[in-house]
């Protein structure tokens, strides 16, 4: 059971711009029903299904918008959950990625060399102060590895124990670069705290550095974070609102708490207008420019969807508030999944027609369960997160606007989500597997092709394979099962071998361990007559079937004959050939490998039939159509 | 009235010089066909017996071309290189056609009747290769000069209107950049049309000698001159509006060959149009040019 204060977090929202007796009068609302409403949000975290809290943050922070700075106080308290004694703790220091041109991100990132030298994307964090348990100092010891920090424990944290650190800390903000800065008078603050490496069962520490490619892996926790920033600014933010007060020197303060999460993110922007809307249980709200005023309504109906959607095939969205900000900040700050709370930019370019503003809302909002809930680690298993939230982007557009030209329906040219996933794909099918470390990729198209696209094909495979049926009850028990967890991928495969059967083994070894492709063809079709049997012409007919690719799939085949009589059949792709020999009664009209499209994962469907009857008609149309292109490309050319 | 009778008069003098539109026609139809050549054989090998490929003939049916394209990837980058050089070379003899379209139109302008059509053509296409020759590398600096002349009102246009989002192409700003770019282009454009007329009728002139006359000619007539561009331009418009508009009416028809073949001629009529109307531009420019001259020598 979940309880909503979506009043009071709407009251909060209200820019307080307005004469200051009405500030007053507003402050002292807000404060009633914060009271009123605390104690039932108290309610709300005794009841229901809670993630483990191993790591929770207390952080006060005040934003220096003159010099675009963050001064921050933080209280972490972290629980060791391995089995082992540990003697130092590892932090991420995520802003450190942007110190200078020569860190792990910036030299592994594509931006051009005279970007990553400007002065303005520079940014850092400084550590003044670190204290465990209110006591011993441990600034002195700590070591900074770029975006790492270690600190060497003067006692040992015993399996079980929790130890609490207080650190007071400085970030510089860069102009946004990747996800954290500032672009005019947009703040965009992600990644920004020191945060807790993630501690395996086995004493391990999952601590890498920032990657250009990689994203992140954290614990579950509680977040409070206080955050100061002037009086005008409109500020949004993963969690709920709990307080907002007053200060003496123009600036408010907001207090927030997110539950049940493993990452804080927030953004801040005078010029922020709002949107709200219910959506069954839920509060949506929607922070936006005015450039985007009409756009509006149209990207609340979006993520209404999609929040109804996952919800009905995934399983329920746990929390009771969901954050979307516009920060179209150039640079990577764009669009980003954070817990309860996500950054969209929005294009007058995304027409109707034209329905990519969806997309990317239906793919961030996807990962509020395949990474927010269900937490997988983004660093070393980035296709469980992104092919999974590329996949449902896909069944949400097709749910919505129809299995063909659900991205692009303009002039006649009709683009899916899965055509646009299959372009990506075959960018470059073969130099890399799913399943690997995020930096460990050959260059960004191989990430991008491999982790998103080809991830999302498999996907699409599994559902063709196991049925819509059964795999909408894999995804859920898969959502079930872990979330709150950071599950891997031989989570997943053993719950597909649970609902789907072992015989699927083969089919993941070939498509996320291996770079192997998948090609059939069919290579050959030929009916000559035989005999006459009671006045009845018999043909001899062969069909003979080719698999270029490495990855063998069973396939089934399908032979429709003249007489419009139709014989199916199933290769099990083992052998690079198949021949099926025939006495048929009449010719061969066409053969089709995978008639039904089911392996989306094929290179190439174009030598996936063979027709006796010669298509002159498309031939002729998509000649025609190049002919009247090329006489245009030259009456331009010549006109000049 | 003047420019109307100018376009009126230019379309007559085309008309009465047919050859030339077949000329024009044939032009683009055979570059067009070298170019298509490899593609229809990649379209044969790839969809000519492809159950799946009937698609194509409903819509563009994306997974099948991506994949097309995937397939062909290495054919198509070396495709490419063809298509530049193929592109240079219809630059290079629409530079050696032109001096025959100028020529032939500007004998009609001054009523200068004569026979042997085709081999006055081709004389005056190797007369005047040369100076449209250098016209177009006279071009080229042009409109680089246009296009920092562009970059200059943008920066000026962004500090006092505001960068904008550059994404959004349906603001006013969009709107005032795109009418910048596309007038100071077209401009340069006309510019082009009114230094190949006074190449041809001062063929005997240095080639500076009748740069400078064209240049003076366009700027005590810049108005005149511009009228008549725009009410081409307008026409144009319209034209290729009425074109998309069938285009749009033939979307009902079943989808069968008889809607290929109908497609097909749609398409042939509009580019045969186009040659013709190509001829128009230049064919009422000169006469606009003759009777602007003509009254000036009366006057004087």
């Amino acid at each position: 059971m979940r309880l909503k204060i979506t009043f009071m977090n709407a009251c909060m929202l209200v820019k307080f711009s307005s004469a200051p007796k009405l500030q007053i009068l507003f402050c002292k609302l807000t404060l009633i029903l914060f009271f009123c409403f605390f104690p039932l949000s108290f309610i709300s975290l005794s009841f229901g299904e809670h993630a483990p809290e191993i790591a929770s943050y207390k952080i006060e922070v005040k934003l220096d918008t003159e010099n675009k700075k963050l001064l921050g106080n933080e209280i972490l308290i972290f629980r060791n959950i391995s089995n082992k004694k540990i003697d130092t703790l590892f932090l991420h220091l995520y802003p450190n990625a942007f110190q200078s041109d020569t860190t792990i991100f910036m030299k592994e990132s594509l931006y051009p060399d005279r970007i990553k030298k400007k002065e303005k994307y520079r940014g850092y964090v400084e550590i003044k102060k670190i204290k465990v348990n209110s006591g011993y100092d441990l600034t002195k010891e700590k070591i900074i590895d770029e975006t790492i920090m270690k600190l060497p424990l003067q006692k040992p944290l015993t399996p079980g124990k929790t130890i609490s650190l207080e650190v007071e800390f400085m970030v510089k903000l860069p102009q946004v670069l990747a996800r954290m800065g500032y672009s005019g008078n947009t703040f965009v603050i992600g990644q920004w705290f020191p945060k807790m490496a993630v501690l395996e069962e086995d004493g391990g520490w999952n601590a890498h550095p920032y990657h250009a490619n990689a994203e992140f892996f954290a614990d579950f926790g509680t977040y409070d974070v206080s955050i100061t920033v002037p009086l005008e600014y409109v500020v949004g933010a993963s969690g709920y609102l709990q307080e907002e007060r007053m200060n003496q020197d123009s600036t408010k303060t907001l207090v927030y708490r997110a539950e049940d999460v493993h990452d804080f993110a927030w953004v801040a922007d005078p010029d922020y207008l709002i949107a709200e809307r219910a959506v069954d249980e839920v509060e949506l709200v929607f922070l936006y420019q005015s450039e985007n005023k009409k756009k509006v309504e149209r990207i609340m109906d979006a993520a209404e969807f999609a929040l109804k959607y996952y919800g009905s095939v995934f399983g329920e969205y746990h929390y009771s508030r969901f954050v979307m900000a516009d920060a179209n900040v150039g640079f990577g700050g764009g669009a980003m999944e954070y817990p309860t709370f996500i950054t969209i930019s929005p294009s007058k370019l995304f027409t109707e027609k034209i329905k990519l503003d969806e997309m990317i809302i239906f793919h961030e909002i996807a990962h509020q369960w395949w990474y927010g809930m269900v937490a997988s680690n983004e660093f070393e298993e980035a296709w469980l997160d992104e092919g999974f939230a590329v996949y449902s982007q896909r069944k949400a557009l097709e749910e919505r606007f129809g299995k063909t030209g659900n991205l692009v329906d303009l002039w006649g040219i009709e683009i899916g989500d899965q055509d646009l996933a299959k372009f990506g794909y075959l960018l470059d099918p073969q130099s890399d597997i799913p399943v690997k470390n995020s930096w460990e990729f050959q260059d960004y198209l191989s990430y991008r092709a491999n982790v998103y696209y080809k991830a999302s094909l498999f996907l699409e495979t599994l559902e063709n394979l196991l049925g819509q049926e059964k795999m909408k009850k894999l995804l859920r028990e898969y959502f079930l099962r872990y979330k709150f967890k950071h599950p891997k991928t031989e989570d997943f495969i053993q719950l597909v071998a649970e609902i789907g059967g072992d015989d699927l083994d083969p089919f993941f070894f070939q498509f996320l361990f291996e770079t192997g492709i998948c090609d059939y063809q069919v290579a050959s079709v030929k009916s000559t007559p035989l005999k006459k049997e009671n006045e009845q012409q018999i043909y001899q007919s062969e069909v003979l079937l080719k698999r270029s690719g490495e990855a063998k799939i069973p396939v089934e085949v399908l032979i429709e004959l003249e007489d419009g009589k139709r014989i199916e059949k199933i290769w099990d792709g083992k052998r690079r050939w198949y021949r099926i020999e025939l006495e048929t009664k009449s010719r061969i009209e066409s053969v089709m490998v995978d008639p039904e499209n089911k392996i989306v994962l094929d290179i190439d469907v174009n030598n996936n039939s063979l027709t006796t009857k010669s298509q002159d008609s498309v031939i002729f149309k998509l000649c025609s159509q190049y002919l009247f292109l090329m006489q245009t490309f030259i009456q331009w050319i010549t006109s000049f | 009235m003047l420019i109307f009778a100018s376009f009126i008069q230019g379309i007559k003098n085309v008309w009465l010089n047919k050859f030339l539109i077949g000329i024009m026609f044939l032009f683009k139809l055979g570059f067009s066909l070298i170019l298509l050549a490899p593609i229809y054989l990649m379209f044969s090998a790839s969809f000519g017996t492809n159950v799946k490929a009937s698609s194509l003939l409903k819509s563009f049916d994306f997974s099948l071309l991506i994949d097309f394209v995937y397939h062909w990837r290495q054919t198509l980058s070396i495709y490419f290189l063809l298509f530049f050089l193929v592109f240079f070379l219809a630059i290079m003899v629409f530079i050696f056609l032109s001096g025959g379209f100028w020529g032939i139109l500007r004998d009609q302008s001054k009523k200068e009747e004569r026979n042997l059509n085709m081999e006055r053509f081709f004389s005056y296409c190797a007369r005047y290769f040369w100076g449209m020759f250098k016209i177009a590398l006279l071009l080229i600096v042009f409109y680089l000069i246009a296009f920092l002349l562009f970059l200059f009102f943008l920066s000026i246009f962004d500090s006092v209107a505001g960068k904008g989002n550059w994404l959004d192409i349906t603001s006013w700003r969009a709107g005032v950049k795109i009418s910048a770019f596309a007038f100071l282009f077209f401009l340069v454009n006309m510019i082009g049309d009114y230094l190949r007329i006074f190449c041809v009728q001062n063929f005997q002139e240095r080639f500076s000698g009748f740069v400078k006359r064209a240049f003076r000619f366009l700027l005590t007539n810049i108005f005149k001159t511009l009228s008549l561009y725009y009410l081409l331009s307008f026409v144009l418009v319209m034209a290729i509006l009425i074109f998309a508009g069938l285009n749009e009416l033939m979307d009902g028809i079943p989808k069968t060959f008889f809607y290929v073949l109908l497609l097909f001629f749609l398409q042939q009529i509009l580019s045969l149009f186009r040659s013709f109307y190509r001829l128009v531009y230049y064919s009422s420019q000169m006469v606009l040019v003759d009777k602007l001259l003509m009254e000036k020598e009366t006057l004087s």
